[in-house]
């Protein structure tokens, strides 16, 4: 298959996704893994229609796409259907998503403390189980959405899983781009502890975030979005030329604008739509980008894969008892509360896609299939899991799929009133294309 | 309308704009300074979105001086360059060419829907008037112009070689530049005589010279190469590409007219497609891309309803893409070769321009056309840019034993047209008082009502 065909390739899904962002109900996986699936598929590893150089050349476009959807995340920070998420849910979704990352990092560690795996050294070993607990961190919003709109749901379990899982995205990323800090690119001439690096890397996204909310006071036009790419590409290039994690500087850059732009409201509006256009595609060349030989050659890894699922099931189930104790109305979700939670997406693959490209061998590839097991284990288990429970509960209705806004349309828009900083904004127009 | 008024409008607008200008240098700058002689994709990510930003910002900040915003696009460009700050360098600049593939396919694409059939039919005869004068007369004169210059490159040249390359070089001296052209109309979003004038101009001339450029091929051959044969060869292969452009771009429009009608959705991922994947089907086929798109712009528009609602498309759709690639051209424009043939390109520069001006004002008082256009009728027809280059360039490689001096001259000469040429353009479609408002902004769209915007 040659480039065009390819691009032409990624082209259609990007129509695809910007189809089903236009329709009124939700298809497909709320994870999106069908799309890996398909990308595994096609790439250099099973029907060999895509191949590995293919790939790469395809690399800077896979560093903008996964940049623009973690600008998405930074953009939409914090807010869950258009509101809001209160400090408390806020604070115990990355809580929890701390407290799995941390306990998928520390089993990875010691395993690989006590098993050597050939070709992963001391620091591979640290990269490789700081990785694993930043990739399997998140429970995505995309599963409670998706059940959301399928059954109908409404009620205070559903709606404290919607605000989890719009604000556990944090910790992933602030974890990636930590990581990164600390491995840092041999292109730079400048010698840093990895502290500085990180500030560095935080500092271009929230100075990239503040010069876009600049260059859109009353930009006219197709300058709106020729900032907003503009501002991004440079970050994405700027941070890979530095060996940064792309990924956190652009989600930074994101809530830097958010929090600075009184644009704020009508620049979500403008992107939202744009976010599964772009997550299809980016999520069929992480399929592509799947390599399980190094997992087929040594054996281990494989058990570094099956450690690091069980160890996330062991930290959602930790991060459900956490919840149940803190907020009254998840107590009657039962002990196993925390499957739930089991439901990993965009991130997650991000994160791994990430990881995958800039530490290219067994960590990299280990940890991308890593998060693909995942999207894979949350996509058998937590959504059906989510269903049974909220239906138990009596949160869903089993009806035909609901006449409501798709999974990452905002169903609505918040009352200026309670947000502080848009109080003195009258409404938006009500779709971004209105906007241009 | 927000407070602070429209983007850069204000002096404090102005202000922010050069601060954030300034910031974004400081950020290219750092990464060049901290990553030295980094060669990866990356450079050329953070050199799109770079040109992309600073283009933009700086045709802000060049408006003050009524300079259009291309002019601004394109110093941006020329200062970040690989010739200039070196922010952006030499192997960045090439490699964003797929996006000037985009953009000559979604120019080509608006300047077709821009022409309407009936104002065409109006214009008619000044139009072919002013074509054929500024195509034979044009010619003519630059030849005669570059035969008494006798440039360094042809010196010791006999008479009959250097009347063969004074023809090749007048047909270098009649094109012009659409993307320049369909720039500033966007820009100034320019109504009247005068705008629809130079767009049907501008686009008919692309054909034209394509035309005779293989005349002046088959005509200066034998002048140069004594030994070679009169040979009508090429014309068989320009008729195989004129109508197979014709008929494919016939057909690519009546199917995006269809497209149009039944769905219309999406229609950026459709432009984008449409600009990498068809371009490349044409190169296979060896049809001429700009001309097969505008004729698809002209069926959209002139076949079918849905023209406005395409040229609509096309334009949220380009504005980036336009940035990016007058930026590029900018950073591409050797300025160090207009250093070293200063005197020549400016001679034949002027000479150029007076003799379109000439031209212009002949073939208008002939033709008796609208008094804008009798007056101001040139404007459009002073910048150059892609299509001269790439002309040079095929006869570069056709004539090498002065192919190189030639180019290099010719790049010197278009240098100096694209820096003048949008500059003058805006400032006729000024005078001709035929530039309006410009578009809404994103402070409008926060204030306006939500009923008003739908």
């Amino acid at each position: 298959m040659s480039a065009i065909a390819l691009l032409m390739g990624l082209l259609l899904l990007s129509y695809v996704g910007s189809l089903i962002i236009g329709g009124r109900t939700a298809h497909g996986l709320p994870s999106g893994v069908e799309f890996i699936g398909l990308g595994f598929a096609v790439g250099p590893h099973a029907l060999g229609l895509v191949e590995r150089s293919m790939i790469n050349e395809f690399e800077p476009i896979v560093q903008v796409a996964l940049g623009w959807l973690a600008f998405v995340v930074g953009l939409d920070f914090g807010r869950a259907g258009g509101r809001r998420v209160r400090t408390k849910p806020l604070v115990l979704g990355v809580s929890c998503a701390v407290l799995t990352g941390g306990t998928v990092a520390f089993v990875v560690n010691r395993m690989l403390t006590i098993v050597a795996i050939p070709g992963i050294d001391a620091t591979g070993g640290l990269l490789l189980a700081a990785g694993a607990g930043a990739v399997t961190a998140e429970t995505t919003r995309f599963v409670v959405q998706w059940v959301a709109v399928r059954w109908n749901v409404k009620g205070p379990v559903s709606d404290l899983l919607v605000n989890i899982a719009a604000a556990d995205d944090l910790a992933p990323l602030v974890a990636a781009g930590a990581i990164f800090a600390f491995v840092p690119s041999t292109n730079v001439s400048l010698d840093m502890p990895a502290g500085g690096w990180f500030l560095l890397s935080l500092s271009l996204g929230g100075l990239l975030g503040t010069v876009t909310a600049l260059l859109l006071r009353g930009a006219e036009g197709y300058a709106v979005w020729g900032a907003l790419i503009g501002t991004l590409l440079l970050g994405v290039g700027t941070a890979t030329r530095f060996g940064f994690c792309t990924i956190f500087v652009t989600f930074v850059m994101g809530i830097a604008l958010a929090g600075v732009s009184p644009h704020r409201r009508a620049l979500r509006r403008m992107v939202s739509p744009t976010e599964r256009a772009v997550l299809y595609p980016m999520l069929l060349l992480a399929g592509a980008h799947l390599d399980a030989r190094p997992l087929l050659e040594d054996h281990k890894l494989v058990a570094v894969v099956a450690l690091v699922l069980m160890a996330r099931i062991v930290g959602k189930l930790l991060s459900g008892f956490v919840l149940r104790a803190a907020v009254p109305a998840a107590r009657p979700a039962g002990p196993l509360f925390g499957i739930v939670l089991l439901s990993s997406g965009p991130v997650s693959v991000s994160c791994g896609f990430v990881f995958a490209l800039r530490f290219p061998g067994r960590v990299g590839d280990t940890l991308l299939v890593c998060a693909a097991a995942s999207a894979v284990l949350g996509e058998l288990v937590s959504t059906f899991a989510l269903k049974n429970l909220l239906t138990q509960l009596g949160e869903a209705t089993v009806v035909a799929p609901a006449v409501v806004a798709p999974p990452s349309a905002p169903v609505v828009e918040e009352p200026a009133a309670h947000d502080d900083r848009t109080s003195s904004i009258p409404p938006a127009p009500s779709s971004g294309r209105e906007l241009t | 309308m927000s407070a602070g008024g429209k983007h850069g409008k204000t002096w404090l607008g102005r202000g922010i704009d050069t601060l954030s200008l300034g910031i974004l240098f400081a950020i290219m700058w750092g990464a060049t300074y901290v990553a030295p002689g980094y060669k990866g994709e990356a450079a050329v990510v953070a050199a799109l979105g770079f040109l992309l930003l600073a283009g933009t910002l700086l045709s802000e900040l060049v408006e003050v001086l009524g300079m259009p915003h291309l002019s601004g696009y394109l110093f941006a460009g020329i200062i970040a360059g690989p010739h200039v700050l070196h922010l952006v360098e030499h192997e960045s600049v090439k490699r964003l060419e797929p996006v000037n593939t985009l953009a000559i396919a979604l120019i080509a694409l608006a300047g077709g829907a821009e022409l309407r059939l009936d104002t065409l039919k109006r214009g008619l005869r000044g139009l072919l008037v002013a074509l054929g004068l500024q195509t034979f007369l044009g010619i003519g004169l630059m030849a005669l112009v570059f035969f008494v210059a006798r440039p360094a490159f042809v010196n010791g040249m006999t008479a009959l070689p250097l009347l063969g390359v004074a023809i090749l070089w007048g047909v270098v001296a009649i094109t012009r530049s659409p993307s320049a052209c369909l720039g500033v109309l966007s820009q100034t979003r320019a109504t009247g005589p005068l705008a629809r004038f130079s767009l049907g101009f501008v686009m008919a001339s692309d054909v034209v010279v394509v035309v005779m450029l293989a005349t002046a091929i088959t005509v200066a051959r034998p002048l140069l190469e004594p030994g070679s044969t009169f040979s009508l060869s090429a014309f068989s292969s320009l008729g195989h590409e004129i109508l197979g452009s014709v008929s494919l771009g016939t057909t690519l429009g009546l199917v995006l007219a269809a497209y149009l009608k039944v769905s219309g959705r999406q229609l950026l991922v459709v432009l984008i497609a449409l600009g990498f994947g068809a371009t490349e089907v044409l190169h296979y086929l060896n049809y001429e891309p700009l001309l097969t798109f505008m004729v698809a712009g002209f069926v959209v528009q002139n076949l079918s309803k849905q023209g406005d609602r395409f040229i609509h498309a096309i334009e949220e759709t380009g504005g980036v893409v336009y940035v990016v690639f007058f930026a590029s051209a900018g950073a591409h424009l050797n300025v160090p070769l207009l250093k070293d043939f200063w005197p020549t390109a400016l001679l034949l520069t002027g000479a150029r321009a007076a003799v379109t001006i000439g031209v212009a004002r002949l073939s208008a008082e002939l033709a008796n056309d609208e008094p804008s256009i009798k007056k101001y009728g040139w404007g459009p027809l002073i910048s150059q840019a892609g299509v001269a280059i790439g002309i040079a360039s095929v006869i570069a490689a056709k004539f090498p034993a002065f192919g190189a001096g030639f180019r290099d001259v010719a790049i010197a000469c278009v240098a100096l047209n694209e820096m003048v040429g949008p500059i003058l353009f805006k400032v006729a479609l000024d005078r001709a008082k035929e530039s309006k408002a410009p578009t809404p902004s994103l402070s409008d769209a926060e204030d306006a009502p939500p009923a008003a915007s739908t």
